[in-house]
């Protein structure tokens, strides 16, 4: 017991160490499974493509790329997600950096780290079938498609028909009953 | 009464995974806690709350109903909440590192948990603690577990998988109008997570210096299309606290149990479930012994075993009215050197609840309870009857009114009639005012009722005073000793401070009088006579402050403080020695600051510190100076690495500022209490 009691002192004064350095140095990682709110938001997300129809004219394939554009708030919550069906194909899950890429992306997640370059990247999309959300504030205005928004700490989205129905994309009236608004109106700029 | 089964039926609310159709229809208006005490706790627990793995799994309906609050982990609708509330959730236990439930407890704010020995516990709010603490009502899933016999909580007995609870509900303050007596001081209500959340497998296993080995073996899997089941086996084992010489209060426990529940499209919900445990909890007790005056300490292995078994229904019908019934039957088994107690208890109630002409939503139920005990007696210790059955009948009602947009008005009471104080009332009046969405105003005046225990009634105790001059004390039932009466005053405050802090603050003004007091008796050459009466009265007062810091995503802080003062009198004539100690024997402060930190996606980190103020037990002998706690400063600490998504490794300790350190002196049976040391273990967590 005399030498478990020390091993314990031994392992305290560790700990205690440990508790000094983080402070400093620490990444503050999301919680590994991500937090509930992003969890949540994760399974909405596969949960849009099973409502939402692209044109017979995308190139064909048996996956459905969701991409993530910036720093990933998921933590591992897309991972589980990868593999799933939808529709009649399955998910995949690609993280890009950069605003090169997006071939191929049926599905992209614009991270919150992207504010400064929401509009570009928009632009640069223009037409093309390709599901955009995101939860910047003015995502809708400038033409994205779905933006997560929060109402009594619930998870709540707003669509923008028109820029779905330029995109090609079919929305499945289910889909816009259950959000919180849809914005038919035109959208701003070219 | 196990109104808590309520926060059951809440809990089931959780979206579960819809099956294909994606008619996710959910009772929007679920039993909330709103309209129990206005303890407005939600459906859905906060982000640190376990949520099933499967998210993908549910409808979008199901997915928009989930609260998410990311920063107070708590709900955001417990802001709202009329009364002094915290949760606990099943993430914050995982991060404490606790290997037991009184462990978990001794975090939560305005909770004094004092351990006496390796496995016994005085835990209670707002004064009045012991090992028998009887103003404080604690359940698991709707099931009561404080004996009846001397109104306590046999903590020792109290397990299951700490992986499995989806929160701890802990109430300062009074809830006799629902839960009725013996929620006098505070409600504890543990709440496991439905089955439907606990799927697969998970293997988790540590040892350590103090808590020697601990496991918990579960699987979970479908029944049917509308159902889930787990079942799980547990082993725990404690090593002794430190004492003198050998202190013998080893402890080891062997629990298995299930959970099923069902639900079917046409909101109706069963959920049965059962736990079978045996173990041994070992102390040594100092007893009086012949020839006269003489004295002995003994080494008493009170072996421990019981079981339950659990039943609740719920229908939700259109337009929210609901419908529940829960049955149970609970078995508890001590045979010990001093107390032996064999107890049978069947348990009914229903339930209903509706909103009425526009305002009104109402909560009405009653309840019946039967408990049958069976004792042997010894040298020590008699009932008289050996055997007794005692019928509790209780019914209650409830109106939350909105008044206004930000204004509600909670008010009910708790009617029931027992076998030895016959009809009680338990009234409560309660407001809620929003004045801002982040800011919450309450206060609440109500009257609570401590029942007598069948001890209290029937018991023939020979034991000591504290300090032993030798002379054994008699402690006797009485048949007229009568109820302990509260009128309690409370007021609290909850800001939130954007999405970063919150405060949360409870004031409380408690009168109590016929609280229970020892007058003595007889002299006689052997043995001073001690019954139970009721001549004492008194105030307590405090303030509880509990708040939360998010520092930045991965980084959370928590802080509390609570203050108790109580001034106690005897009536007059009254000549007991030990019953106004009570105002020195829980401590006037506590105070509790914890950091949990995400050092990598992988790494956490959790540290803790906790204050507890010195505390005084009369003696019993005027003569003598009070035994004296010293107050003391612990730091507990975690450290965990996630190594893939199944694997969970860590390494904790607990009380890492001092070799050891006490706690509690005991009262009514003098059980040796054992010094709590520094301990250190280690575990992992494997999911399959």
């Amino acid at each position: 017991m005399a030498f478990l009691n020390r091993a314990a002192g031994a392992v305290a004064g560790i700990l205690l160490v440990a508790g000094t350095l983080p402070v400093a140095g620490a990444r503050a990682g999301p919680d590994i499974q991500g937090s509930v709110e992003y969890r949540v938001k994760a399974a909405m997300l596969y949960n849009f493509t099973r409502f939402v129809r692209w044109p017979a004219t995308m190139a064909a394939g048996n996956e459905l790329v969701l991409c993530v554009l910036g720093e990933n708030p998921f933590g591992d919550a897309l991972e589980d997600l990868v593999g799933r069906p939808t529709g009649n194909r399955t998910l995949a899950l690609r993280h890009l950096a950069g605003n090169g890429g997006m071939e191929g992306c049926g599905v992209l997640f614009i991270a919150a780290s992207e504010q400064a370059n929401v509009g570009n990247l928009l632009r640069q999309l223009g037409h093309r079938p390709v599901l955009t959300v995101s939860e910047l504030e003015g995502f809708i205005e400038q033409g994205g498609i779905i933006r997560f928004i929060l109402e009594d700490n619930k998870v709540r989205f707003r669509i923008n028909l028109t820029a779905a129905e330029q995109a090609g994309l079919g929305i499945s009236s289910k889909l816009l009953k259950l959000a919180r608004d849809v914005d038919g109106a035109p959208r701003q700029g070219p | 009464m196990g109104y808590s089964g309520i926060h059951g039926a809440r809990r089931q609310e959780i979206p579960g995974p819809q099956r294909r159709s994606g008619a996710a229809s959910r009772p929007r208006q679920g039993w909330r806690l709103v309209l129990l005490l206005g303890l407005a706790l939600t459906q859905r627990s906060g982000p640190a709350a376990p949520l099933p793995e499967n998210l993908a799994d549910f409808s979008l309906e199901a997915l928009m109903d989930i609260e998410v609050t990311s920063v107070s982990k708590r709900p955001e609708k417990r802001t709202k909440a009329a009364a002094a509330i915290y949760v606990l959730t099943g993430e914050d236990i995982r991060r404490l590192g606790a290997t037991s439930i009184p462990d978990a407890l001794r975090v939560v704010p305005g909770l004094h948990v004092a351990r006496i020995d390796a496995n016994k516990w005085a835990i209670t709010a707002r004064g009045f603690n012991s090992r028998f603490a009887n103003k404080l009502l604690v359940m698991l899933d709707g099931r009561s577990v404080y004996t009846p016999l001397f109104a306590g909580v046999y903590w020792e007995a109290l397990e299951t998988p700490l992986e499995d609870i989806e929160r701890i509900e802990v109430i300062r303050g009074p809830g006799g109008t629902l839960w009725g007596a013996n929620a006098v001081n505070g409600v504890i209500n543990i709440i496991t997570k439905p089955a439907a959340q606990t799927q697969g497998g998970l293997l988790s296993a540590g040892a350590g210096n103090e808590a020697r080995a601990f496991g918990t073996l579960r699987y979970g899997g479908e029944l049917g299309a509308n159902g889930h089941y787990r079942v799980y086996g547990m082993y725990g084992n404690r090593d002794p606290g430190r004492g003198m010489t050998d202190t013998h209060d080893d402890w080891e426990l062997t629990q298995t149990g299930f959970r099923a529940d069902w639900e079917w499209k046409d909101r109706t919900r069963l959920t049965l479930q059962g736990d079978f445990y045996q173990g041994l909890a070992g102390q040594q007790v100092t007893l009086p012994v012949t020839p006269a005056n003489a004295t002995a300490t003994l080494v008493d292995d009170t072996d421990i075993s019981g079981g339950n078994l659990l039943m609740r229904w719920m229908r939700t019908l259109e337009g929210g009215s609901e419908y529940r019934f829960q049955a149970y039957f609970d078995h508890v088994n001590r045979e010990g050197l001093v107390l032996h107690e064999d107890r049978d208890t069947v348990d009914l109630e229903f339930q209903h609840r509706f909103q009425c002409c526009e305002a009104h939503d109402v909560l009405w139920g009653v309840g019946y309870r039967r408990t049958s005990d069976n004792t042997d007696d010894n040298a020590w210790f008699r009932l008289d009857p050996a055997s007794r059955t005692v019928h509790l009948y209780s019914g209650f009602l409830q109106d939350e009114i909105a008044l206004h947009e930000n204004l509600s008005l909670i008010v009910g009471s708790k009617f029931e009639h027992n076998d030895f104080s016959g009809f009680e009332y338990q009234p409560n009046l309660r407001a809620v005012w929003t004045p801002r969405p982040n800011q919450t105003l309450w206060a609440a005046v109500s009257r609570a009722v401590r029942s007598p225990a069948r001890g209290e009634h029937d018991v023939r105790l020979r034991t000591l005073p504290a300090v032993n001059p030798g002379r054994p004390v008699i402690i006797r039932g009485d048949e007229d000793f009568d109820s302990e009466n509260l009128l309690a005053y409370e007021a609290g405050y909850r800001w939130q401070g954007g999405t970063t802090v919150s405060v949360d603050v409870a004031a409380f003004y408690n009168r109590y009088d016929e609280l229970r007091t020892f007058d003595p008796e007889v002299f006689t050459p052997t043995a001073l006579g001690l019954p139970f009466d009721n001549r004492l009265e008194g105030e307590t007062y405090g303030v509880e402050v509990a708040a939360q810091w998010q520092i930045r995503p991965g980084w959370r802080l928590e802080g509390s403080y609570s203050f108790l003062q109580m001034d106690l009198d005897l009536s007059e004539g009254s000549a007991d020695t030990v019953s106004r100690g009570a105002e020195d024997a829980s401590p006037h402060h506590q105070a509790s600051v914890r950091s949990h930190m995400d050092l990598t996606p992988a790494l956490e980190l959790d540290i803790g510190v906790r204050y507890v103020g010195s505390l005084e037990t009369p003696t019993g002998d005027p003569a003598m100076p009070a035994i004296a706690v010293a107050s003391y400063t612990e730091l507990d600490a975690r450290l965990a690495w996630r190594v893939g998504a199944a694997l969970e490794v860590y390494i904790a300790g607990w009380n890492l500022l001092d070799g050891h350190h006490e706690e509690f002196t005991p009262d009514f049976i003098r059980s040796q209490p054992t010094r709590v040391e520094r301990s250190v273990h280690t575990g992992l967590s494997w999911r399959f």
